[in-house]
């Protein structure tokens, strides 16, 4: 198969795995109320909170983006990580294997499609915060917003795609990991606060994190109306963490692959 | 080139379990070929290696000609698989479409896999049920949905694991008739059946191996399998119930035995492979002597299920 059509493939691989997800996810629309209503709780309270403290506006703005980011996070951990364990529960991975289908089309396609889902309801609960707090964007700043946003989402899915190959090679036992992943990631990503809060060292720390740079490029530029070349750090950042996780990802596939095939794991059902 | 599927030698183990051993087989073009073995005999070992999921631990498989070591991208155009435990697919989505979503892995445009999968579920019958959720379809018509995914790319070698598991007979009876009449539409194509049933198997079968401890016990054609008890008569009988397996095994002449103990009825069937007629009436004088009532007794036509006790010792 030449380069060209393996690239075909793997678009056409890609496209129809996240068919599955957009089509499968909305087709029941009480899906899309519960994964938008609940997280607006949420989002509310803290901005209640901070109204009644009279805490300065723009972290009202934090607030609501930081929200509306937080089922990415999720999203990444639990759709992403976990997919092809229950894939390979159901027999869906043994079929992958024994087609001419890449492995890291699916992949992709999974990514696009929770990243797809997944911006629908966070813009929604952009849309409606801003309705409900009267919340002002800087809304001359979209395009610079939606690099930031799609750079982010790029590093994050890429991440998922490492945390789906884990899964394959470890099992259900690996988790524990998610469950531990979950809520301190959100801290450091500071989703309710701004970063400066943390000493300069763990803010450099946390700069490896998707999640928290997307938040703090995104509320720089909605917010703080800064320009794209401001925060040039963390536009670089995130294509570097987007390449960096994106090829180790494809490595690990490669090499699960065939550390599967070699002891006979990868179409097994777990112990 | 006859054959499309070729093994030399070809053995895995999984640290000290020896899965399959120096496995030699010749699958000809045109063929329905039977894998028969109980659990864990080595049936699913290799045929994950012949679907290159798997890699041999030494020895050669080839699939239409091509290394499943090397060129498994190659041999994954051409096969494909239907196990009749599956449960593959989305529950999210229709039947139609998720045949559509299994149809783009085999790099088909998206207007090509409508069609196909719409012209499939017009030639199976499927219409119905073609547009409900997978996880609101009974069984049977899961095993249907199943059997159409595994021809979406028109598979030069099938390979079916069970593909009437738990389905009532019915529907068994159309998949059979499907497989009978899909291998009959191109003489190109090539399945490897594996079955509990010895019934589906002398059906479907050209040529079948017994396949036992990782091992190929015999592979022959079903009428030659049944001639290796051309010589020996098998005999049904009915008794109170019995332990004596052992002892009667010990008997002369008696080539194979199997006893099916119904506790709450009080029954023992002994199924018996004998040399000859006359050692039945040793086996009576037996059980006779052990103080065993006889309620039945009756000869009856040898069955491949009668071959494969005879050969392997244990029902599969």
């Amino acid at each position: 198969m030449s380069k060209i059509n393996e690239l075909i493939l793997v678009l056409r691989v890609a496209y129809a795995r996240a068919y599955v997800r957009i089509k499968g996810v909305n087709r029941d629309l009480t899906h899309f109320f519960i994964d938008v209503f609940l997280p607006l709780l949420g989002i509310s309270a803290i901005i209640l909170a901070y109204k009644s403290m009279g805490a300065p506006e723009n972290l009202l703005g934090f607030a609501a983006i930081g929200g509306a980011m937080i089922a990415f996070w999720y999203n990444v951990l639990w759709s992403m990580g976990s997919q092809l364990y229950w894939d390979k529960e159901q027999g869906n991975l043994q079929l992958y294997i024994i087609s001419p289908a890449p492995l890291i089309g699916i992949l992709l396609g999974m990514a696009i499609g929770g990243a797809f889902n997944m911006s629908l309801r966070a813009i929604t609960i952009l849309i409606a915060t801003s309705l409900l707090f009267n919340i002002k964007f800087n809304l001359n700043a979209i395009l610079p917003a939606f690099l930031i946003f799609i750079l982010t989402l790029f590093a994050l899915y890429s991440l998922g795609m490492i945390f789906a190959s884990t899964f394959l090679r470890f099992g259900r036992s690996i988790s524990k990991i998610n469950e531990l992943l979950g809520e301190p990631i959100l801290f450091f990503s500071g989703v309710y606060f701004p970063l400066k809060l943390f000493p300069i060292v763990i803010q450099i720390v946390v700069s490896i994190i998707p999640l928290a740079l997307g938040i703090e490029g995104m509320r720089e530029i909605l917010i703080l109306n800064k320009t794209l070349f401001e925060i040039i750090w963390i536009l670089i950042l995130l294509i570097a963490l987007g390449i960096i996780f994106f090829v180790i990802a494809v490595k690990m596939l490669e090499y699960l692959e065939k550390l599967g095939k070699n002891q006979g794991t990868l179409t097994l059902k777990w112990d | 080139m006859l054959e499309s599927i070729i093994t030399i030698n070809l053995s895995r183990y999984f640290g000290d379990v020896k899965a399959l051993e120096d496995i030699n087989i010749k699958v000809n073009k045109g063929e329905i070929f039977g894998l028969l073995g109980p659990n864990g005999s080595g049936k699913t070992t290799l045929i994950r290696i012949l679907t290159t999921a798997l890699l041999p631990t030494k020895g050669e498989a080839y699939v239409l000609g091509y290394d499943v070591k090397k060129d498994y991208l190659k041999i994954r155009k051409y096969i494909n698989i239907v196990s009749g435990d599956e449960k593959a697919g989305y529950g999210v989505l229709t039947v139609r479409e998720n045949l559509w979503f299994f149809s783009q892995l085999y790099g088909y445009n998206r207007s090509e896999g409508w069609r196909i999968v719409n012209e499939l579920i017009e030639k199976f019958g499927m219409q119905e049920y073609a547009d409900r959720k997978i996880n609101r379809i009974s069984h049977g018509m899961f095993q249907k949905y199943n059997f159409v995914r595994g021809l979406l790319n028109n598979p030069l070698v099938l390979f079916l694991d069970e593909p009437t598991l738990g389905l009532d007979v019915n529907i068994s009876r159309e998949i059979r008739n499907y497989i009978k009449e899909w291998i009959k539409e191109d003489r190109e194509r090539t399945v490897i059946l594996t079955t509990h049933y010895m019934v589906e198997a002398q059906e479907l079968c050209d040529r079948i191996a017994i396949i036992y401890k990782g091992k190929i016990i015999t592979v022959d054609t079903v009428e030659n399998l049944l001639r290796i008890l051309s010589k020996e008569s098998v005999y049904e009988i009915k008794t109170n119930l019995i332990n004596q397996v052992e002892k009667i095994k010990s008997i002369q002449g008696v080539k194979a035995i199997d006893v099916e103990n119904d506790a709450s009825r009080m029954i023992s069937k002994i199924r018996v492979v004998v040399s000859e007629d006359s050692v039945i009436s040793d086996l009576l004088s037996f059980l006779k002597n052990e103080g065993i009532k006889v309620i039945s007794l009756s000869k009856e036509e040898v069955t491949l299920e009668d071959v494969f006790l005879y050969l392997v010792g244990r029902k599969l």
